[in-house]
């Protein structure tokens, strides 16, 4: 058991890898009149690339070998991947974001909250509750500390 | 003595005016609240007050933000006394011993030998950053932007290589926080980099935006994903907190012990609080009359990790301030609210703008006396609130983020990076990802690369400058055997341990 490979860690490897070959691949975009000194706007990008793909190779080694080293315990360890949750969540943010500058902040919250009540088995009414409660109290005290947020009934809700 | 005589002729001035103290207040009392609650920290707090922050005086913010950065260490004790999960990561070691405690009906002399010794611990540290920091931005002054790219170089070796379980996993969130503080468009040149053609990443991934995803979203990720079922049991509080005379004999030493572990340990730029409070706890086991008591509840076990906790924490201040180095979390978005006000914290902010400085430092004394009161009597409105249920406060939590989120610049777009970086922060705790060393490289990333610069031009473009300059040789020097040292005693520990004979 303690060998069997975590595609898990596999994957997120892969994923530096990529991020460090898209970080490579995208410094011939930057115009470099090499600054001053010889030293342009493409030298750091350069060396910060090299640096995170080289990482993604290591930690592909490890992961494709005996498995990322000292990997901290916790639930995931014992618990199964709750995809209804999640997906709820990120459900609740994106309706958030397309919502926000349609309905106002105070109900796009009221929604997002009660999806992470939801996603925790928290009591949907006092989710919805609590969530209307607390975003409507942060419109408007945030909004009196001169923070700008959405409305559909400005200086309401 | 320089530090003290600023302290009482210009800092106490700044910090007793009635409405410094009121947000002094403000700062304990939220980072009080915040430090109690799972799931929210002290860094998710100042991110988002920083966008109210900017019609607030500068002092006065920066000194409710650093209430609210000791606030939370006080905070933090009483949930991983009181609950089996800890509220902050500095207290994870306290819940060891306090949970234990509390368990057995002595939540009461937990609590107490937490605060008292957090108070004595930060009054002590607070003194000791008050004589230390003048010297420090004094030394500081004379350093050159070489030397100050060496000491860059060697905050971000410290934290993401010497602390953790794996330097290769430090280092890659380095280069995350690195290539995304490297996003947006390059300030000499003009240039747009890593923008992918998007015209909303040209300013860059503001730091609130990567704090409240991979703090407060990330954690909501996780909490779904793992522990939706999760109710987590809080302890009794029972009679009164305070001690007994044998508590106060037991717990004295540690506190002190715990104090002069902390603050040094803090001022290094190896970050946080975690190795302070794990160092105090071992010692404590071992110096210990009561060694049979350790595992199930000792006091000593709480009172020299609490103490060295909170020294810790006002010992991330001295980098923070005399160096704008931040070492923790906390301490870095402490210096992006700097940075909205235009000013630079560093060697020239104790001659530019000293009422600032030591108003600031003179705060933390008065924080520190507010915090006992609202730690010590006041400590069962706290308890109250680690009854709330998670479901609820995860919603309130993740509601907050998005309103931190979206008044950056009132965009749809930084909500989808907050989603986005929360994902990542999901990733990296399921992972075990350390987070420190990505906000470190991504708030510290564009200030060494700026000082790089001027090394070279100072230099007409000689790359040797690092190396034949002999402070910032030094630092490097130092730097490259934090490296090497722990892989070379890694591997002759294997050999050792590979070879049976010498068992």
């Amino acid at each position: 058991m303690k060998h069997a490979r975590d595609w898990g860690q596999v994957l997120i490897s892969a994923g530096v890898v990529v991020s460090g070959l898209i970080m490579l691949a995208q410094i011939p975009l930057i115009q470099a009149d090499a600054g001053y000194a010889g030293i342009g706007p493409r030298f750091f990008p350069t060396v910060v690339g090299s640096g995170m793909l080289a990482c993604g190779v290591l930690l592909l080694i490890e992961a494709l070998t005996r498995g990322f080293p000292d990997v901290e315990e916790g639930p995931h360890d014992h618990e199964p991947f709750d995809r209804r949750a999640v997906a709820l969540v990120i459900g609740g943010l994106v309706a958030h974001m397309a919502l926000i500058e349609v309905i106002g902040f105070t109900l796009a919250g009221t929604l997002l909250g009660s999806c992470v009540t939801l996603a925790l088995r928290g009591r949907p009414v006092i989710g919805v509750g609590a969530s209307f409660a607390v975003s409507a109290a942060i419109y408007q005290a945030f909004g009196r500390l001169g923070v700008t947020l959405p409305a559909i009934a400005t200086g309401w809700l | 003595m320089e530090g003290l005589t600023a302290l009482f002729t210009s800092g106490f001035a700044v910090a007793l005016t009635p409405i410094n103290l009121l947000w002094a207040l403000i700062g304990c009392t939220l980072g009080t609240a915040v430090g109690v609650l799972p799931g929210i920290g002290p860094a998710v707090t100042v991110a988002l007050l920083l966008p109210v922050a900017q019609s607030i005086d500068p002092t006065s913010s920066l000194i409710m933000f650093a209430g609210i950065y000791s606030g939370a260490m006080f905070g933090g004790s009483t949930t991983s006394i009181l609950l089996n999960t800890p509220g902050e990561s500095g207290s994870i070691i306290s819940a060891l011993e306090g949970n234990k405690m509390a368990k057995a009906g002595r939540a009461g002399q937990a609590l107490a030998t937490a605060a008292i010794g957090s108070f004595i611990a930060g009054t002590i540290a607070n003194l000791l950053l008050t004589l230390v920091a003048p010297f420090v931005a004094d030394l500081a002054i004379k350093l050159g932007p070489a030397d100050n790219f060496a000491l860059m170089i060697f905050t971000f070796v410290a934290v993401s290589a010497v602390l953790g379980a794996s330097p290769l996993r430090g280092i890659t969130s380095l280069t995350i926080g690195l290539c995304v503080g490297l996003t947006g468009i390059e300030e000499q040149s003009g240039q747009p980099r890593f923008t992918l053609g998007l015209l909303q990443l040209a300013d860059g991934v503001d730091v609130t935006v990567v704090i409240l995803g991979l703090f407060a979203v990330g954690e909501t990720f996780y909490m779904a994903a793992y522990e939706g079922g999760l109710v987590s049991q809080v302890e009794r509080l029972g009679s009164a907190v305070r001690m007994t005379v044998e508590d106060w004999k037991r717990s004295w030493k540690p506190w002190i012990r715990g104090t002069f572990l902390g603050f040094p340990l803090g001022t290094i730029p190896a970050g946080g609080t975690e190795l302070p409070t794990f160092l105090s706890y071992t010692i404590e086991r071992k110096l210990t009359r009561h060694p049979e008591e350790f595992g199930k509840g000792a006091i000593e076990g709480v009172a020299g990790p609490e103490a060295a906790n909170n020294a810790a924490a006002t010992g991330t201040l001295v980098p923070l301030l005399t160096l704008g180095l931040p070492t923790s979390a906390t301490a870095a978005i402490i210096l992006a609210a700097f940075q909205q006000y235009n000013i630079q914290p560093g060697p020239l902010l104790f001659d530019t703008d000293p009422a600032l400085v030591w108003g600031l430092i003179a705060s933390l004394y008065i924080g520190n006396v507010m915090l006992l009161v609202l730690n010590l009597p006041m400590i069962r409105i706290w308890v109250k609130m680690l009854h709330i249920p998670r479901p609820y406060l995860y919603a309130g939590i993740l509601i907050f983020a998005t309103m931190g989120a979206y008044s950056i610049r009132q965009s749809w777009f930084d909500l989808m990076l907050l989603a986005m970086v929360g994902v990542l922060g999901f990733l990296m705790r399921r992972y075990s990802f350390p987070v420190v060393p990505l906000v470190v490289g991504l708030i510290v990333g564009p200030i060494a690369e700026k000082q790089f610069r001027r090394a070279l031009s100072i230099s007409q473009g000689d790359l040797t400058v690092f190396i034949t300059h002999p402070i910032s040789a030094t630092i490097l020097a130092v730097a490259a055997a934090l490296i090497v040292l722990p892989l070379i005693v890694k591997r002759l520990r294997k050999v050792h341990d590979d070879n049976p004979l010498e068992h």
